[in-house]
């Protein structure tokens, strides 16, 4: 088992004919996802990567039967075309796209929410369910199969931890980037509920940072979670109300602090690591 | 972007709130020929784009001519904590009943805007919310339609307000709420929001910041940034260039790109005993040019402060091609030898391999003289080893 993504998923790429678009659709077939179909307006009928493109996600939809959705529209017209995937009922929806205003990630948020689609990002790496599915770039070639679940709002971050895992024997069932972004379509705390409910997955890495408030929800949680969650909050030694390269990590006032996450995070019962080394051992001793 | 004052009130005006009468002044004689109009005394205030200036003495009442000469003169020539002052904007005197606090933000949790208000406006009004919970009513408003008129009524009854406070207080609490919706905000903050003895509100501050993502498409909005001063030369042209450089004080200069994996980066830099000297951020599939800008900065940075006792890079990529990234930091040490040594790490995957594999970038990189090392983990160890010691050149 995984948690969101599988052998099942039949993806629609959004803006398939775009460069960086394309680049990452190719790595998506070669690591055997199913991508079925692109969307890119004007384009329809062509073919790209060997993916037949359409004008509009309803006919993607209608053509091939796809389900999930994976979005790298720029960001002015990024709200648009989540709004026309999530009406065309896609469950599941990765949203690659940086920098897409704030307000526009509010509306995307609760449009998916009140359809009940589960959007992933906006400003997400990936999702990836190792063997099974990769929806972006999320870190396919240093991930293995196994019972870790990852959450992670940063790419770069997810990349190394994951490495580090796989190194140290400890496979993964499912690594999320959650997006690095202020308002993201889930929060933390809905992939914790979503890991502690997948038999397969045996214990949960949180990469978090400073800025924001999403980690004492999460914490709360944890509080009442069946499986270990290990930790790790980087920004330690950012200064205070600077902007930081994600929105998101803004600091203001002293819950936003890693400091203070890393003390609500362990007083509700997970490990917290110092090092990304220490993730490792952490998650270690936990499986054993 | 944060706006100043008199920008933040010109668009609170045009929402329909009242704001106090007056505008900027440029010399000590525009000064005094606005005290004449506003009735012979008013507040002079400077314009800063941080908060704390009424802490710092820069928001004065006057009341002579005398007066509003020395306060204009002081008032011109201040900084606070390093920013200038942008300009000086006079405004009448508002008398008031009570002070009250109004702001729109963003709540993270919940994915919504967040109203907060409070019956205790004024300096100190974060610290006091703290300590007593019911002085402050928040509301979540639903984004995709907006605050409601009976939602900002019961913000004012959660305040105990009734009559036509009540109802001006629901007024003000919309405009605000169009303020930030209409520009694309991620605060609009009145404090204090001031209830005069007729029954009026008016505001008599106003702290807007404008959420830099969505700035493109508010061209008005842009033009002010324009008048920007007083920020960090190197950060200022860094925003411009497309990726975040901050600088800070420290003996380790950070070279990397990601946000999440760069603070882990400084995390450890503090760990082994160092202070990190920068922070910096490229945006994924950066092309070469924004990675030898990002690369010349901190080399710029590394070469002018001798407390920097070397560079430690880290790349972790597998969307941006490895070449752009390694053509880039070409380029850049090329162009600007960097006069620290040059540690670090770097691991390339997937698509980021296609045209260069992972042994050749970083032969190029030692041809530049960096320091290789297959875990950041090495570079580190040897960090701590040399440098620490002094034993740099």
């Amino acid at each position: 088992m995984s948690i969101l993504i599988d052998e099942n998923n039949k993806v629609v790429v959004q803006g398939i004919t775009g460069g960086y678009a394309q680049r990452q659709t190719r790595l998506m077939l070669d690591y055997g996802t199913k991508v079925v179909a692109g969307v890119s307006p004007g384009k329809g009928g062509q073919m790209a990567n060997g993916v037949p493109v359409f004008d509009t996600v309803q006919e993607a939809v209608a053509a091939t039967g796809a389900n999930t959705g994976v979005l790298y529209v720029p960001a002015v017209a990024a709200m648009e075309a989540a709004i026309e995937s999530i009406e065309a009922g896609l469950k599941v929806l990765m949203i690659a796209t940086e920098r897409i205003p704030l307000q526009d990630s509010m509306k995307i948020k609760w449009l998916a929410r009140d359809a009940g689609a589960w959007v992933v990002g906006p400003n997400s790496p990936g999702v990836i369910s190792p063997g099974k599915c990769l929806l972006g770039s999320a870190v396919p070639s240093v991930v293995t199969p196994g019972p870790v679940g990852v959450i992670s709002r940063s790419g770069t971050l997810l990349m190394e931890i994951v490495r580090y895992l796989s190194k140290g024997g400890c496979g993964q069932s499912t690594c999320i980037g959650i997006g690095g972004d202020t308002v993201i379509g889930r929060n933390p705390v809905d992939y914790l509920r979503l890991f502690d409910g997948d038999p397969e997955t045996k214990a949960v890495v949180l990469l978090g940072e400073i800025g924001g408030l999403k980690e004492y929800e999460a914490a709360e949680f944890i509080r009442h979670m069946k499986k270990p969650v290990i930790a790790f909050i980087v920004g330690r030694f950012v200064p205070l109300g600077r902007r930081m390269g994600h929105v998101g990590a803004i600091v203001r006032g002293d819950r936003d602090t890693a400091e203070s996450k890393r003390r609500a995070l362990r007083e509700a019962g997970a490990f917290v690591a110092d090092t990304p080394w220490e993730i490792v051992e952490l998650t270690r001793k936990v499986l054993d | 972007m944060r706006l100043f004052e008199y920008q933040g009130k010109d668009l609170l005006k045009s929402a329909g709130l009242t704001v106090p009468k007056g505008g900027l002044v440029a010399s000590r004689d525009e000064a005094l020929e606005a005290m004449r109009r506003l009735g012979g005394a008013m507040m002079l205030k400077a314009q800063l784009r941080q908060g704390g200036r009424g802490k710092a003495g820069l928001i004065q009442a006057v009341e002579s001519p005398r007066d509003c000469d020395d306060v204009f003169r002081r008032l011109s020539e201040a900084t606070l904590d390093g920013e200038r002052v942008a300009a000086i904007l006079a405004e009448e005197r508002v008398q008031a009943a009570e002070e009250l606090y109004a702001a729109v933000t963003v709540d993270d949790v919940a994915g919504t805007p967040l109203v907060v208000a409070s019956r205790q406006g004024g300096t100190d009004v974060e610290d006091r919310g703290r300590s007593s919970a019911e002085a402050v009513a928040t509301f979540n408003v639903n984004p995709l339609r907006g605050l409601r008129q009976h939602e900002a009524l019961v913000v004012g009854k959660k305040l105990g307000l009734t009559g036509q406070q009540l109802t001006g207080f629901a007024r003000a609490v919309l405009g605000i709420y169009k303020v930030f919706e209409r520009n694309d905000a991620i605060l609009v903050e009145v404090n204090p929001l001031l209830l005069t003895p007729q029954g009026d509100f008016v505001a008599a501050d106003a702290k807007v910041e404008i959420d830099d993502d969505a700035l493109p498409r508010h061209p008005h909005l842009l033009e002010l940034r324009s008048q920007a001063v007083g920020a960090n030369e190197a950060e200022e042209r860094a925003a411009g260039k497309g990726f975040t450089f901050i600088d800070l004080p420290g003996d380790v200069a950070v070279l990397s790109g990601g946000a999440g994996f760069t603070m882990a980066l400084m995390d450890l830099v503090e760990h082994y005993g160092f202070k990190p000297a920068n922070f910096c951020d490229a945006m994924g599939g950066s092309g070469p040019d924004v990675v030898a800008d990002l690369a010349d900065t901190v080399i710029e940075k590394a070469n002018a402060d001798a407390g920097v006792k070397a560079v430690l890079f880290n790349f972790v990529i597998s969307g941006t091609p490895l070449e752009s990234v390694v053509n880039g930091l070409v380029k850049a040490f090329r162009n600007r030898p960097c006069s620290k040594p040059v540690v670090g790490s770097v691991r390339a995957f997937d698509a980021a391999v296609k045209n260069m594999s992972l042994e050749e970038g970083i032969r190029n990189l030692e041809g530049l003289g960096f320091k290789v090392y297959p875990e950041i983990k090495d570079a580190l160890d040897y960090l701590a080893e040399t440098v620490k010691d002094g034993r740099t050149r």
